[in-house]
Parts: C-alpha cells; structure tokens; sequence
C-alpha cells in the first residue's frame, strides 16, 4: 500500500511541476509582463529597474527556477488590483468560502445521487431508474451557469423564498451549490447505478444471497462496498468539475470566492493574482485525488495488500 | 431394490421455472420432479442451457431477478413446502437448511471482506447466538474443509488464496448452517484436475460425518459415477432419464443419456462439450410438443416430433428407474 | 441509456430535428432568416418582452439592454457554437489519433510517454489552462480552440491507442507486413480505415461537451469576446437584468440545452449503431 500511495505521490509531484511550467512558460509568452504592471508612460529606466527587479534579465533556468523557489514559499508577488496586498494573502482570504460552497456542493451530490444511483441499480426499470435517467440525461445537457440563473430567477426574484446572490448565511448558498451539485449528480448517479448494476451480477452476491443473508444487508453490506470504489475513483474528476464549477457558479452568483477572484483579477488585468489562484487550485485537486488514492486502498484490500 | 421407507428430506414435485421478458415468457424448468433422502448423493446432469442450474436457483429462490419466477409446482424440504414462502421466511431457509456452492470459487467469495468475516456473517445468520465462539467455530470449519493455517486464512482475503483453497471457504460457508441439503452447482467445474479429486473427497467426508443430502450439478459423468447414488439427467428444461447410477450407466434408456456415455469414453476423463452428439441444444423457447430430443436423435420419427413421450420403466427393470422416450423398447 | 425512453428510440428524428433548427440551418444561414441584424441596436425598443409577455412579433423573443434583436443574436449565436465545436473536435480529433495511432503502433517508450501525457491532461482541470490563457491575452476564438483541443484530444488518442493495439496483431496486419508494406502504409491503410467509426463516435459524443465548455467561457467572459453574440455572452448579458428581464437570459440558455440534449441523444445512437462496445467509455 505504501508503495502504491508512493507511486500515486510522485505521480501528483509530477503533474503539479508540468502545472508550474506551463504557467512560468505562459508568464513568458505573453511578452513582456512589465508592460502589464507600468503605466503607458514609463520612462526607460523605469521599465530597466523594474526589469532587474523581477529577474527579468536572467537566464531563463534561472527565472523558472526562482519562480519555484518563491512558489514553494507561497510568494506570488503583489496583486496589483487590491494594493498592499500580496497575491496569496487576497487569495487565502477568498478560499474559505470556495471551500464552504464546494464542500456543500460536493456533500448534496453524494447525499443524492448515491441512493439514486442504488435505487436505480436495485429498482431496475422502475421509477426510480426513470428518475435516475431523466437526471442523467439533464445532467449533461444543462449548463451549469444558466441554471444558476434560472434558479435564482424561479426560487429568488419570482418566488422570493431565497436570497439573489452575494455572501452570507446558508440561504445564500443553497441556490449555488445546487446548481454546482448538478452536473456531479448526474454523474455520480450514472456511475453508481452501472457500477451497482455490474456488482449485482457477481457470484458473491448470489453466495451472499444463498447463504440466507438478508436483501438490505445484500445490498449495501456487499453490493455497495464493492460499488462504491467506482463512485470514489471518481471523486478526483470530481473535485476538478467543482473547481471548474467554482469559478462559473461563484461569478453568476456574486460569491465572493477564489473562482469569483480568478475573473475579477482576469478583468483587472492582475496576473500575480490569476497565477496564485491557478497555482491553488492545482494543488487542491491534486490533494484531492491523492486523498482519493487512500480511500481507494483503504477500500479495496487488493490495493491495501499489494 | 426395497423402496427407501425414510421420507425424502428435499422433495421437487412438478416444478416449472419460467423468465419473463415482457410479454415473452420462456420455460427453462419443465414439470421436473426428483427427490433426494438424507445422506443420499443426487447428480443432476446435463448440457448447459439444460435448466439444471435453474433448478437450484429455483429451490433456493434466488432466480435472477426481476425476470425469474417459479410458475407452479411444489418444493418439500423435510414436510414444509418452499414455494410460495415469504421472502423473509425464505431467507431463513438460505443457508440454514439448505447450502450452496456455487460455480467459480474465484469469483463467489466477496473481495472486500475477509475470508473470517464471511465465514462469521454466515455462522452469525445461522442460528448461533454467541458472538463470543464465532470465531472458533469458524476456524474450526475452516480446519473441517482443510484448509490448512485456518488461525491465518482467517484473516485473509479471497485474493491472497488459491481456487481450491476459496472454494473449500466457500464449502465451510454452506457448512455453517448445518444445512439438511447441501446444492452444489459444478463446484470443481473451475478447479484443476488433483484439486477436484481433493475437493470430491472432501464433500465425501462431509456427508458421512453429518449425513446431509447433497444434490450435485454437473456435466460430468465421470463425476457422477465417482461421487453419487442415483442421477437424473436434464435435457431442454424437462428430465429424461432418472435411477441409481449403476442403472443408468449399465442400461441407459434414453437416447440422450447414451450419447453422453459414449462421448465420455473414460468415465474418469472431464468433458466440456459432448462433440459425440450432433446438433445443438434447443434454445428454450424453439421447444415444440414433442420430445425435445427429436432434432437431433438419430430414432426419431413423427410421433416423437409431434407428442411428448411418456414416463416409463427404464430398461433396467429397476423399479426406480425411468426414462421418457417412444423408443425406450425399440432401440437395442 | 437514453434508449430505455421509448418514445427517443423510436424518433431519432426528433433530436435531428432540433438540431436542425437551433444550429445547424441559424449557423449557416442567420443572415438570411434572422428578422434583423443582430448588432444593430434599436434605442427606441430597448428591453421589449417577447411575444405574449407584452411584446410583439416585432421582436418574437424580445430585445436586449441596447434594443437588439435576440432571437436574431441566437440565430447568429449558432455559428459559434457549430464552429467552435467543429474546429476544436476536429483538431483534437487529429491530434489524438495521430498521438493515439502512434503510441499504439510503436509502443515502447514512446507509447508510455505520450499515454503519461495523456493522465496528465486528464488530471489537469480545463478551467486552469483557460484562466493562465485569458489572463494572458485576453478571451479569443483561439483561447477556446486551444482549451478544447487540451480537453478531448486525449479521450481520442486513449481510444485509438487501444484499438491500434489489437488490429496490430490481426492477420490482415501480419500479412500486410510480411508483403513489405511500410509502417505509414499499414497504419493509413490498414488500421485507420478500421477505427474510423469509433473515432467518428467518439467525436459526435465530445460535441455536447464541447458546446457547453465553450459557452462556460463566453460567459465567465473568457471564451469567445464581445461583441459576437455568442450564446454564453448573450446568457451573461442578461444575468445582471434577471431581476427584471428574465428572457434575455433564458432563451440562449435553452438553445444551449435543446442543441446539447440532442446532439447527447443522437451520440448515443450512433454509438449503437456503430461501435457498441464504446458504451463503457
């Protein structure tokens, strides 16, 4: 098990460094950054000292290098939207609320889509099943922006049961997180219920069966333990669809998070800021999909044993 | 021969099985009747599509669902009639009173659980109430199948263990219950050739120390003569042939049973597929009035086309031995 | 599993239908069939209701802040969605399947580098490379294509890797080899021919994906710019006014779902018909 959590470690490491190259060499191609932080009228030894500040004149190595280095530390510069602030302190300011709203979304797309997906499994071509697909099928088809909207115009500006949008208690996060559920819903459910319908079909649910074991026991005792390593593989897209979702849902609905930042500081033009966030939520998925890789082994005593 | 004055423990009285698909409904169980003593051996033979393996799944109820469901007929375990039980009295039946071994050891033991916990669940579900000696009593079944280490295997999972070793935890399983009537599905089907003579051995052993009843399913006649009392032999859902073995296999009576005699020349050599007899098995549903051996039996005629044979003596003379065929006096 | 609704199975002409008249007959033809020109604003008829809502058939979905037509601005719209999921497939559908053909016809090394490539652009999340990309140089067509091209190219060389695989050891290939052909020969005309419904699969089921990715960036204002009438910026533009004007942001956004549901429905149907063993994928 170590050896595979090792394997799958140095596997993220990987990934997170291709993250930092393509941002640095990004950086890099878009010109000349100090073009994007002086004013149209610089002087020249305006932009020359500026140019030595930044390291702009070293081998380019040298630059990637330092800009690991200052990464590693969490040094990104200063914003130059909100001034006097660094780039990672206006981004960790906004993190806790991405984390609330994504943690409420992901915890309404288990709490549904789970027992549908079960149900479906179980009550195959049955309501449920009907259900099940309806929502799938919507799932995929719906874009996560605009039912944002049509919820917010249904539930908050005819119905008044909820608040627009803006920061706040829970009311002001139901709409949000369920327009980011969505998606994952409709995904999690259709895995479940494929992975539950497969798990069914095996010879040690029959065993389990014959040797008097009752259907509900059947069912979440030994069908799901065993369904259920489809649906947490899948947690690792997951977490990348809610970042995803974050920056889309948090901007229809004026959620003062780091997804909502990311635009505004795009809109500003303030890349220090843009490149934190990036850098962020790289390393949040990755953590993601490294806590995924646990479960897995955790779950699956073929992996814990290997 | 004496009739047995025992009544029979398992007792299978016109049972039809059926799957439904939509509107189309197709037997897979004909009007099979069997029954089986205590301590006695049955072997139910036949191809696959037979209906043998639907059998067993139709007196444990566990039919694939939603499609499976037994049409009519009675199933007597020990003087109480299985069919039309409630599914919770039926889950008390499971494993209590009648076990199971299924096919592929590989693939019936739960990968995420040990191999002393689904000994345990089962010893748990079985009518012992003291939590305190499951473990013992697990081990201690585990050691009646020997498997060896049982202290160690205990903790195991299915993955760390070989076929043999799985299907024997698979048998402990159907132990656990001490069940009357042990159904065994070609449990060394999937086994090697010195492991399945272990594993026959075993089932053996088992019988003579509890005395239970095992019906045991298979394709193998080498099998059958090595193991059991008597055997019927399935063919398209219906039974064709039925007696002690030394009956059917010295006066086979019906022209299915010789084509699988003579398309195992060694009785102790397996078989997967009987090449010796020409044709295919019917799918279920192509099944006409007549005997449904008529396609590809070399005697038939139009009779045997057009009307379903009766039940006879076979021609043995034994008064348990049975087979259906028009041609039962014809053929030399 | 879109087959188990009767009704769809027997009607595949409905999704094609829709199709038709929500993208492909508005991309190619908008100029023509819209009522107006989508970028000239009407001073005088600005934020008019659709018809039955106090509007007129004027305007038969209303109009926008600045008195613009929007049913002609989705009519327009179509040709963004259509192109941009055109190009972007069909590009990430090249790339992938050379990537895919060549992985899978000389494995080695090679084979484990670009299927490492691969897993690295699976566990990438597309929004990232969509920020970096923005912040950069603003939102462009190019900006979308490039995201897109980063989002499916691997589901399609995967795809193809495996095939190439088995087809590589059919008698056809071994023949084909033994009779001297080159590599290139046995590859184009051997083993592509062979996968050319499960990338044509492959395709069609990428598009929904496609559409609604592209629209995800229009309205984060990071896709497509201003002031094409691209359905994701028409759905933006009417967020702020949904308080008062809901439709402005409604109809776009339910040209988005018709074109996806449908093009979903007949992926779907293609699949069966074509490659059913892509039903796992």
């Amino acid at each position: 098990m170590l050896k595979f959590l090792a394997h799958r470690l140095i596997h993220a490491l990987i990934s997170l460094l291709v993250i930092t190259v393509i941002v640095f060499s990004l950086s890099h191609l878009s010109g000349n950054p100090i073009d994007a932080m002086l004013p149209d009228d610089a002087t020249p030894q305006q932009i020359e000292d500026l140019t030595r500040h930044l390291g702009l004149d070293r081998p380019i190595l040298v630059q990637y290098l330092t800009f690991l280095q200052n990464a590693a530390v969490g040094d990104f510069g200063d914003s130059l939207k909100w001034k006097g602030q660094t780039a990672a302190q206006v981004v960790l300011e906004r993190m806790p609320a991405t984390l609330q709203l994504g943690g409420l979304a992901l915890l309404i797309s288990v709490v549904v889509a789970i027992p549908l997906g079960v149900l479906a499994a179980v009550y195959k071509n049955t309501i449920f099943d009907a259900t099940a697909t309806v929502i799938a099928l919507l799932g995929q088809s719906l874009p996560a922006f605009w039912l944002g909207i049509v919820l917010m115009w249904i539930f908050a500006v005819t119905l008044g049961w909820l608040p627009t949008s803006g920061h706040g208690g829970l009311s002001h996060m139901i709409l949000p997180a369920i327009s980011m559920a969505w998606f994952q819903i409709s995904a999690l459910t259709r895995l479940t219920r494929s992975a539950m319908l497969e798990v069914l079909d095996a010879e040690y649910i029959k065993l389990a069966r014959v040797k008097g074991v009752r259907e509900q026991q059947v069912i979440w005792k030994h069908a799901f333990r065993n369904a259920a390593i489809v649906p947490i593989t899948y947690f690792g897209v997951l977490a990348g669809s809610l970042l995803t979702g974050s920056v889309v849902i948090e901007t229809v609905f004026n959620w003062p998070g780091t997804g909502w930042l990311a635009i505004t500081a795009i809109q500003g033009r303030d890349f220090p800021v843009v490149q934190t966030v990036v850098l962020f939520f790289a390393v949040l998925f990755l953590l993601a999909n490294f806590v995924v890789d646990v479960l897995y082994a955790l779950i699956d005593p073929r992996i814990r044993n290997a | 021969m004496t009739p047995t004055p025992d009544p029979p423990v398992l007792n299978v009285v016109n049972l039809r099985t059926e799957l439904v698909f939509g509107a189309h409904r197709v037997e897979v169980v004909r009007d099979v009747s069997f029954s089986v003593m205590r301590g006695e051996t049955l072997g139910i033979v036949g191809e696959s599509g037979s209906g043998k393996s639907m059998t067993a799944l139709s007196i444990m109820q566990v039919l694939p669902r939603p499609i499976g469901r037994i049409h009519s007929g009675e199933i007597w375990l020990d003087g109480r009639n299985l069919v039309g039980l409630s599914e919770d009295q039926m889950t008390t039946v499971r494993g209590r009173e009648i076990g199971m071994i299924l096919q592929d050891p590989h693939t019936s033991l739960n990968p995420v659980y040990t191999v002393g916990n689904q000994l345990v669940e089962a010893l748990r579900l079985n009518r012992t109430a003291e939590s305190r000696t499951l473990k013992k009593r697990a081990i201690a079944l585990l050691k009646r199948v020997n498997v060896a280490d049982a202290e160690r295997r205990f903790h195991a999972y299915p993955h760390q263990m070989s076929g043999g070793m799985k299907q024997r935890v698979v048998g402990a399983i159907s132990l656990a219950g001490a069940p009357k009537v042990i159904i065994a599905d070609e449990p060394t089907t999937a086994l090697d050739v010195t492991i399945q003579l272990q594993y026959l051995q075993l089932l053996e052993d088992i019988q003579r120390d509890t005395g239970t009843a095992i019906v045991f399913i298979t394709h193998d006649l080498g099998i059958v003569a090595r193991l059991c009392h008597r055997l019927v032999v399935m063919y398209a859902g219906r039974i064709v042939e039925e007696g002690t073995v030394a009956d059917v296999f010295d006066a086979p009576s019906h022209p299915y049973t010789t084509a699988l005699l003579n398309s195992v020349p060694h009785v102790d050599r397996k078989v997967d597929r009987l090449y010796a007899i020409a044709g295919q098995p019917p799918t279920l549903n192509e099944i006409g009035e007549g005997c449904s051996f008529a396609p590809r039996c070399p005697h038939a005629d139009d009779l045997c086309r057009t009307t379903r044979p009766p039940r006879d003596p076979g021609k043995s003379g034994s008064t348990d031995h049975f087979a259906s065929c028009w041609k039962l006096r014809d053929i030399a | 599993m879109f087959n188990r609704i009767p009704f769809l199975r027997r009607f595949p002409v409905i999704p094609v239908a829709i199709l038709l008249v929500v993208l492909i007959i508005p991309a190619f033809f908008a100029t023509w069939i819209a009522p107006h020109d989508p970028y000239t604003s009407n001073l005088r008829a600005r934020l008019v209701p659709p018809v039955g809502f106090g509007g007129s058939w004027d305007y038969p979905l209303g109009t926008d802040r600045l008195g613009r037509c929007m049913l002609s601005r989705i009519l327009h719209g179509a040709k963004y969605a259509l192109g941009i999921s055109m190009i972007g497939i069909v590009l990430g559908a090249v790339v992938g399947t050379v990537l895919g053909l060549i992985s899978g016809y000389l494995r080695g090394w090679v084979d484990v580098f670009i299927m490492r490539l691969v897993d690295i652009t699976f566990a990438l999340p597309s929004i990232l490379l969509a920020l970096a990309l923005a912040a950069i140089s603003g939102p462009s067509f190019s900006l979308v294509v490039i995201v897109v091209v980063f989002v499916i190219w691997g589901f399609f060389a995967r795809q193809v890797r495996a095939e190439t695989l088995s087809m590589r050891e059919r008698d056809f290939v071994a023949k084909a080899r033994v009779a001297g052909a080159s590599d290139t020969r046995i590859v184009l005309k051997y083993i592509l021919p062979n996968i050319a419904n499960t990338i044509i699969v492959l395709a069609t089921l990428q598009i929904g994906v496609v559409i609604i990715l592209e629209a995800s960036l229009s309205f984060l204002g990071i896709g497509i710019p201003r002031p094409a009438p691209a359905w994701g910026l028409l759905v933006a533009d009417g967020r702020q006014l949904i308080v008062s004007n809901w439709w402005i942001s409604l109809f776009p956004g339910l040209a988005i779902l018709l074109t996806v549901l449908s093009v979903n429905l007949l992926g779907d149907r293609l699949r069966d018909w074509l490659d059913p063993k892509l039903r796992q994928v």
